[in-house]
């Protein structure tokens, strides 16, 4: 419990960062990616595929556990996309939303729970709070048919638990061996204490 | 710090604090979801372009150019807002598109193109701060202006400087698989595989390199005293608040208008209480 309310050191800061920069650069093609999706198969296909904007606020609690991570983690990734994708500085709107409530999330857990589950979980609710608070206002979606408005909002829970959710875990898991995380509870967890 | 679709030239608007230009985004996302409306988003498109071209001194061929992306984007929204609109009890559901399977209705096809509009506007708006801000001042204008922690704006400037350095080392990267005669690999899964292959030793030396510049930070001190010089000062100034009194005014007209001529604005944040068969 104390580790939570240290102040975050530089280093956290940094890693938080080029984590957060790394994601938003793989964001610039699936920008394209979502809109091509959008365009061939229609709108219940991408939501699925815009889950995966979910990772920023759940890749980075994930290593660092601490508060604040989810929040910083999406809004640096939405940052570093924000010159390189036509959506402009709403991204960074779309961010703070799909940040904050993926570090709600994780404060109702206390900051303990961190398997896949509770990942996909904290993917899933984000993607809940981004359709519920930016696409159902800026869309429209309250006028749509009641069904229409269900299955989106369930592709972009779905979609951000199993390709955010899901795809935190990959990278991070996969990361642990090659030792550059052993600073961070993500690899001091996995190490039997002496 | 990668420019994007920045577009590097001296105006106006480039000259404006980066977050003035950024903060009009909030109150023009605000007013035009609470508004449903054809002429309101036309006319803050409208603005925002007028003010790239004219104030921003970007060329039309580029800004038709940044607004390229927007066609496809548009256009799914529009038939599928078209499409799945629910009739209100006190509509006509009069089909006035009948494509087979998808029958559209009037007052669906007007919703459509009013939201479709919206996007455009906010859109638009963005596009206004995207053009005209250099992304490191945006950095340096949030530390100077909005007091975020320098240890954060400068952590950030500093990993994204790791950005250019990708490319040498994917293929450095590419070579070492090569020398352990890692297989380039055929069928669906190798492609899929290839890439986690990159991107993981990628990301690791990006977080060794980001744990290094964070000793070197700490050794320098930064961030530890309360007070700190900018080799580069920016501040608010009259045009900052020219610019903010001229939305502001526009805002007013455009709503007042709206008003005065009754079109069919309601307060609607969520598409309203449609009532439902």
């Amino acid at each position: 419990m104390r580790r939570l309310l240290q102040p975050w050191t530089t280093a956290e800061i940094l890693v938080v960062a080029t984590m957060g920069i790394a994601i938003g650069l793989i964001w610039v093609p699936w920008t394209w990616f979502y809109q091509a999706t959008a365009a061939v198969l229609g709108p219940w296909a991408a939501h699925f595929v815009g889950g995966f904007w979910l990772i920023g606020g759940v890749i980075t609690p994930y290593i660092v556990r601490k508060p604040g991570a989810a929040l910083l983690g999406e809004l640096i990734a939405a940052l570093a996309e924000m010159p390189l994708t036509p959506w402009g500085a709403i991204v960074l709107i779309a961010g703070l939303i799909e940040g904050g409530a993926c570090e709600l999330f994780f404060l109702a857990t206390g900051y303990r729970r961190f398997s896949l589950p509770w990942l996909m979980g904290a993917a899933a609710f984000g993607g809940l709070a981004f359709s519920l608070l930016y696409l159902y206002p800026i869309q429209g979606w309250g006028r749509l048919a009641i069904e229409a408005q269900v299955l989106y909002t369930l592709m972009r829970m779905a979609g951000a638990a199993i390709l955010a959710g899901g795809g935190a875990k990959l990278i991070a898991d996969a990361l642990v061996p090659t030792g550059v995380l052993d600073a961070f509870p993500i690899a001091r967890e996995r190490r039997p204490e002496i | 710090m990668s420019q994007g679709i920045y577009m590097e030239t001296s105006s106006y608007l480039h000259r404006l604090n980066p977050v003035t230009k950024f903060v009009l985004v909030i109150p023009t996302t605000l007013i035009l979801t609470l508004v449903v409306d054809i002429a309101v988003p036309a006319l803050f498109s409208l603005f925002f372009l007028l003010a790239l071209l004219v104030l921003g001194r970007i060329p039309p061929s580029r800004l038709a150019r940044a607004l390229l992306p927007f066609l496809p984007a548009g256009i799914g929204l529009l038939w599928t807002t078209a499409a799945f609109y629910q009739t209100r009890m006190a509509e006509a559901p009069a089909v006035a598109l009948d494509l087979g399977p998808l029958q559209l209705t009037r007052a669906g096809i007007i919703y459509a193109v009013s939201i479709v509009l919206r996007v455009l506007a906010i859109y638009t708006s963005s596009l206004l701060f995207l053009l005209t801000t250099h992304p490191t001042d945006f950095i340096l204008a949030l530390v100077q202006q909005c007091r975020l922690p320098v240890r954060l704006g400068y952590g950030v400037m500093a990993a994204y400087r790791f950005v250019p350095l990708l490319s040498t080392e994917l293929a450095q990267i590419r070579a070492a698989h090569r020398v352990r005669g890692v297989p380039e690999g055929g069928g669906a899964l190798a492609a899929p595989r290839r890439l986690l292959g990159y991107a993981i030793p990628l990301l690791a030396s990006g977080i060794r390199r980001a744990q290094q510049v964070a000793v070197a930070m700490d050794a320098r001190a930064l961030g530890a005293q309360r007070r700190r010089t900018f080799y580069r000062h920016l501040r608010f100034s009259g045009s900052d608040l020219a610019f903010l009194l001229a939305y502001a005014v526009f805002a007013v007209v455009v709503l007042s208008l709206l008003v005065w001529m009754g079109l069919p604005a309601r307060l609607d944040p969520f598409g309203g209480p449609a009532m439902r068969r």
